[in-house]
């Protein structure tokens, strides 16, 4: 029972740090927050929803879903974020990005209506023994595609040049110019890594909870917010294990204590952790990875 | 005669306050220039009006016969003008190896980096010593060591420094001193600002004062080091 949780804890974990990668990365180099980070999320989950039941299979399903939320970053980085950047006070973007998710949610409203849309079953659903735990094919595949999504983003930051250049635009961004990074498209680099995770992790969790809405990305993207405090400000690792701590949270007040409780659970443990270290559990180093 | 870098009549005001007014400066080619000139007089801004971090508005910066000016602080640096600037702009959270890494982004060509390392280390074989440590855990000596050790990974043809001496005990002011001098004899032109305006006249070929934004002074090193108005102002004689 308690493995079995953990296994569904680790599954939804992985998704929301997925998500919450992205507020930190954006945070990170920007030192803003994205507040429509959730529905980038959402509408990932849609694109990927549209063109399961149009009958493509679940990767491009996933595929795409990653694709159109990248756009839409790019998108947001355009429309909300770089008019108002440098200019004006922090709470400029906060609005901006408030009013992109407003829209995005009644666009979505528009199109597929307010009510949950089913997902359709890309793939059979086989239950797997692994020893005590039975997992089902698609809670393999969601945490499999989480954790390979999270290396790659890690081998990126660590190894790459537009890694380099990422962080050192998230350290400094003067001296970041100066040894030639072009900041603005580090910038970017940075919305369309974020918004396709994001995109990921929309279609995954719309896969796992079987339908969606265009109110999908509130809660999650506020529990990524929640995860990025716990992980701390604009550490990505920290995101990855506050994703994956809040997920376990989660499912283990669904296990074992009320399931309608459950973001209460995951409320609360944010609270708890951040009493205890106000700068979360790996301090606010910006960026470190 | 075309110098490598020519400034001409260069204006740059933040806000209301005039920081540069009509400053025209020669770096001819290998070899240091030194700006001397007190707190406040426009050195760093004049080094951060030709990286492009601040905007000049009159004026032209051309650098190997094109304008650097209206161009942003990466394209410059592309162009092989690196500035390291005052307080050394190391990244703390990342290892000295990856500073140096990073040094090279200017450049087009920069697949192996070998043989950039270790010239660099071969300068400051302290960086070698710490090439896994993170920047921020170095000694203010070290960082401005890896600041010059950085710029030089971009393989620059201007190298501007801004106040290499500033907050180091004397023996590592002397270290970093005997080290510009070499990189110029290699071939490097060297914009070199500093307050310690003995050490900056003594490696230097020519040398420009500045005083509240102006040039107000321009020559030969050793003949500004003799001249009793910069000896009297910048050179502490009575």
């Amino acid at each position: 029972m308690l493995a079995q949780q953990l296994v569904n804890g680790l599954q939804l974990g992985g998704a929301y740090a997925l998500v919450a990668v992205g507020y930190t990365l954006i945070f990170g180099v920007l030192n803003l927050l994205h507040l429509a980070h959730g529905e980038v999320f959402m509408v990932g989950a849609y694109v990927g929803l549209a063109l399961a039941l149009a009958g493509a299979p679940f990767w491009a399903a996933l595929l795409g879903g990653m694709a159109g939320a990248a756009v839409l970053g790019l998108v947001i980085e355009r429309v909300a974020f770089r008019p108002v950047r440098d200019r004006g006070s922090h709470v400029t973007p906060l609005m901006t990005t408030i009013a992109v998710s407003l829209v995005l949610q009644h666009a979505v409203v528009k199109l597929y209506g307010a009510e949950p849309v089913a997902f359709p079953q890309v793939f059979a659903v086989v239950p797997v023994s692994l020893g005590p735990v039975t997992v089902t094919s698609l809670q393999l595949v969601i945490l499999g595609t989480s954790l390979a999504l999270m290396a790659l983003l890690d081998l990126v930051l660590r190894r790459t040049w537009l890694g380099r250049a990422i962080r050192a635009t998230a350290e400094n961004p003067t001296v970041a110019s100066l040894l030639g990074v072009n900041v603005s498209l580090a910038i970017v680099a940075v919305f369309v890594l974020a918004s396709a995770l994001a995109g990921a992790a929309g279609v995954l969790l719309a896969a796992n909870f079987t339908a969606v809405t265009p109110f999908f990305g509130v809660k999650v993207g506020l529990k990524a917010l929640a995860v990025m405090l716990v992980g701390g400000l604009g550490n990505v690792p920290g995101a990855m294990v506050g994703g994956v701590l809040v997920g376990v949270v989660e499912a283990l007040s669904v296990g074992y204590l009320a399931s309608s409780y459950r973001d209460a659970f995951a409320f609360g443990v944010m609270i708890l952790i951040l009493l205890v270290r106000p700068t979360g559990l790996f301090g606010a180093r910006l960026a470190a990875v | 005669m075309t110098a490598l870098l020519a400034v001409r009549d260069l204006d740059v005001r933040y806000g209301q306050i005039q920081a540069l007014r009509d400053v025209s400066l020669d770096v001819p080619g290998p070899g240091i220039v030194a700006i001397i000139g007190a707190n406040g007089s426009g050195k760093s801004t004049l080094l951060r009006a030709i990286s492009g971090i601040v905007p000049a508005r009159a004026g032209e910066i051309d650098f190997a016969g094109r304008s650097l000016r209206r161009l942003p602080p990466h394209r410059i640096a592309r162009a092989g003008v690196v500035h390291v600037p005052e307080g050394r702009g190391i990244l703390a959270r990342m290892t000295v190896l990856e500073n140096l890494e990073l040094g090279a982004f200017a450049r087009r060509d920069r697949g192996d980096l070998t043989a950039d390392l270790a010239r660099v280390y071969a300068h400051f074989p302290r960086l070698a010593e710490r090439r896994r440590q993170l920047g921020g855990s170095l000694s203010g000596g070290e960082q401005q060591m890896l600041a010059i050790g950085r710029a030089l990974m971009a393989r620059p043809r201007l190298l501007m420094l801004d106040e290499p001496s500033l907050g180091l005990a004397p023996l590592l002011v002397r270290e970093i001193f005997d080290v510009i001098p070499r990189l110029a004899a290699d071939g490097l032109a060297v914009l070199l600002v500093e307050q310690n305006a003995r050490m900056a006249l003594a490696c230097a070929a020519e040398g420009y004062v500045l005083q509240t934004g102006r040039v107000v002074l321009h020559g030969r090193a050793a003949d500004l080091a003799a001249n009793p108005a910069v000896q009297h102002a910048y050179l502490g004689a009575t």
